[in-house]
């Protein structure tokens, strides 16, 4: 380029910089400028001409500086030929702190050498200061709260955030790890959102229903929702990201904040299952009367769904013929005297029945709650308690009673049995002997049948002790079909057991005997003569499973659920002998149920009958 | 050959007189020399005849049958106690024997019962 082109670059180049507002200088290796844009001039010498600053060093030249500034980059940009930037804080001479964002450019020679730099100067101190504003008040914040910037890195994030989350800020600041105290992955929060001005369908995405726009500030969003990763049990929190924007209005950043609601929510969660499920009738009435809820059992008072019953008011709930009276007492209702009042309540069926209702305001708040007590159903339960009273006392008399007739009537039986076997002393005719032996036999009978009812009223009244031991059964059922043998022999009837030889169980040995003496004598009783008996015992596993069958009469099977019942009669005309199965079967039964077992029976009507029970095996 | 001395202790005249005719058909063997109605004339009673044998109802006016054995066993360890009761529940012949009882007759029982019991008992000694 000859001399005059040069000349000529150079005219443009300081019209250029004569017009623009830019803070534009250019210097050399030296730091001395060579140049510089009026803005520099007037935004650091004011009234100095333009002369006068060129060939000065720049730190002098600008702002009057002696010392080079701490930093400077500019030595490695001739070096390295690469643009670098750089944020200063400067006094400058009018006393003011100000921060500057430089940006050192390399201008080249002909063989692509450095030979000057260019530097550009914004002046940052509105943002500097809206940043350490920020800071302050984030930090000095008790709200947990952060901050990210555009490249969602966060650079904020206070003490009340740390105590939340457990994470540090020295962990966090710098990074893009907002999620990480709150979700199990990597996924955007709220702030994020905010930065990226996500659509709705964004925020709908992520948060599904528990979000919406925030109506307090422009542009922010809020949302609930419970992590159950924070703290012991998981909190719920609600937050709120907000953006943050320069002076032009462009988004540089999200501060978000959460609110720690846990207890108001565990509160509330414990009011509204406490509403939910006591056992009082409760609805919720606003200004005007009318329902807003209502719980589940004053859905079972009234019939309504609540769905049908909210928005509804709650006088219609009131007979006609209490309306008005309802009414003008719920109007006139003065605080001194208590909400309470009766009136007749309708329910969906149209059925009046009597109630008592509470109403009481909630603290705080337009709505009242109302209670109600069923009076109907109280004094059905009244009377309904007053008959299990009749119905105890009647119990104990009979308790009473069967005591009491046990030993009146075994009083008496004792002279007849002791006087009758005093006459068998003396020198009878074989007719009086016979006579005697009945008057024996039937006393007997009576005996028996007196000891029965005493061991029921006993079983009744939870007076039965059992002595537990291993109890062989094969002995036992020995033992009884020995003992009644010369009646089996009579009625040429034919006994077999299948019981194994090891068979034990756990019991009361008297209790289980007296099992195997009913089964089998009621058994022989009830056989033909020449009939066949059968006694089984299955060790099954979980317990001892046995069976005593016959070939008898048999019991008609709507018969068969009643046998064990007290005084059970099986009224055939073959069963005329049936005299003592009245108690028998009853008190065997409660044995084998002392046991934990079952027992019941089947039967073939005319053919035979065949009695289980379950008794618990031995234990090991 | 001596007889046994007998003291019936029992509030039931009718009880009484029947164990008496049964002890009459024992009359070699037994002699009954006297009776009580409660347990309290039962222990004045024993101190003054020193029986071989007491009979002893259990449910009495006054004092109770468990009571008076536990008094006369008290005074006469070597005394031979039989209760005749109709409370035959286990605990009450628990309690009985307890007391120091050393036979047990339930009601109702017959002449053979009673002779049967005595005899066993004077036959241990």
């Amino acid at each position: 380029m000859s001399e005059r082109g040069k000349e000529k670059e150079r005219d443009y180049f300081l019209k250029i910089l004569d017009i623009i507002e830019e803070t534009v200088f250019v210097i050399d290796r030296d730091l001395r400028i060579l140049d510089l844009s009026k803005g520099c001039l007037n935004k650091f010498r004011k009234g100095v001409e333009r002369e006068v600053a060129i060939g000065k060093k720049c730190y002098e030249g600008l702002w009057g500086s002696e010392e080079v500034c701490e930093g400077c980059p500019v030595s490695s940009v001739f070096e390295k030929g690469e643009a670098a930037r750089i944020e200063w804080s400067l006094s400058l001479s009018n006393g003011t702190n100000r921060y500057f964002d430089i940006e050192w450019i390399p201008l080249f020679g002909e063989h692509g050498e450095v030979t000057r730099v260019i530097g550009d100067i914004r002046d940052i101190t509105h943002r500097k200061e809206a940043e350490e504003k920020l800071a302050k008040i984030v930090d000095g914040s008790s709200i947990p709260t952060f901050v990210i910037n555009g490249e969602h890195k966060i650079t904020h994030w206070n003490a009340a955030v740390e105590s939340l989350t457990g994470l540090k800020r020295g962990e966090v600041v710098g990074t893009d790890k907002q999620w990480l105290p709150f979700y199990p992955e990597k996924r955007p929060v709220m702030a994020d959102l905010i930065v990226d001005k996500a659509p709705a369908s964004e925020y709908e995405d992520k948060y599904g229903d528990k979000y919406k726009k925030s109506s307090l500030i422009e542009g922010a969003y809020e949302a609930l929702d419970f992590f159950p990763t924070l703290g012991k049990g998981g909190k719920w929190l609600i937050f709120t990201a907000a953006p943050l924007k320069d002076s032009e209005g462009t988004v540089i950043g999200a501060l978000e904040t959460l609110q720690d609601i846990t207890e108001q929510k565990e509160a509330e969660e414990q009011s509204r299952t406490i509403f939910e499920h006591v056992l009082t009738p409760l609805y919720l009435i606003d200004e005007d009367e009318t329902i807003t809820s209502v719980n589940k059992e004053f859905e079972t008072l009234s019939g309504y769904s609540r769905e049908e019953v909210v928005g509804k008011k709650w006088t219609e709930f009131v007979a006609p013929e209490d309306l008005e009276r309802v009414i003008e007492y719920h109007h006139n209702w003065k605080k001194e005297e208590p909400p309470c009042f009766g009136f007749k309540f309708v329910d969906r069926a149209g059925n009046t029945r009597e109630v008592r209702v509470c109403i009481e305001p909630i603290p705080g708040g337009k709505i009242k709650v109302a209670s109600l007590m069923d009076l109907t159903k109280l004094k059905r339960e009244e009377e309904l308690c007053a008959i299990c009273e009749e119905l105890k006392e009647l119990d104990d008399m009979k308790k009473n009673f069967l005591n009491a007739a046990y030993h009146e009537l075994r009083s008496p039986l004792t002279p007849i049995v002791g006087y009758a076997s005093l006459l068998k002393c003396d020198e009878l005719g074989d007719k009086q002997r016979d006579y005697v032996s009945n008057i024996e036999k039937y006393a007997e009978q009576l005996r028996a049948q007196i000891n029965r009812m005493l061991e029921l009223a006993r079983i009744d009244g939870g007076e039965i002790a059992m002595t537990l031991e291993d109890v062989s059964i094969p002995e036992i059922v020995n033992e009884v079909v020995k003992s009644f043998k010369p009646l089996w022999n009579d009625k040429e009837q034919t006994i077999t057991t299948h019981v194994s030889e090891g068979i034990e169980v756990r019991g009361d040995k008297q209790k289980i005997t007296a099992i195997f003496t009913n089964l089998i004598s009621n058994a022989i009783k009830y056989t033909y003569e020449g009939g066949r008996i059968n006694i089984m015992a299955v060790d099954r596993g979980e317990d001892i499973r046995v069976c005593v069958s016959d070939t008898g009469i048999g019991i008609p099977e709507k018969h068969l659920p009643k046998i064990f019942e007290r005084f059970y009669m099986v009224n055939t005309s073959l069963t005329r002998k049936s005299e003592s199965l009245g108690l028998g079967l009853s008190i065997i039964r409660e044995y084998v149920k002392l046991h934990g077992g079952r027992i019941w029976a089947t039967s073939e009507h005319g053919k035979g009958s065949k009695f289980f029970f379950t008794l618990p095996k031995k234990e090991k | 050959m001596r007889k046994n001395r007998i003291l019936i202790v029992e509030d039931a005249p009718y009880m009484r007189e029947m164990i008496i005719e049964m002890l009459n058909h024992a009359k070699d063997r037994y002699e009954v020399v006297g009776f009580a109605t409660n347990g309290k004339e039962a222990i004045e009673k024993y101190s003054e005849l020193k029986p071989d044998l007491v009979t002893m109802d259990l449910v009495m006016e006054e004092m109770d049958g468990i009571q008076a054995i536990r008094k006369i066993k008290q005074e006469d360890p070597n005394a031979l106690i039989l209760v005749i009761t109709a409370m035959d529940t286990p605990e009450n012949r628990n309690m009985a024997m307890d007391a120091g009882a050393d036979g047990y007759l339930w009601k109702p029982f017959t002449i053979n019962n009673l002779l049967d019991v005595l005899e066993e008992m004077f036959g241990k000694d």
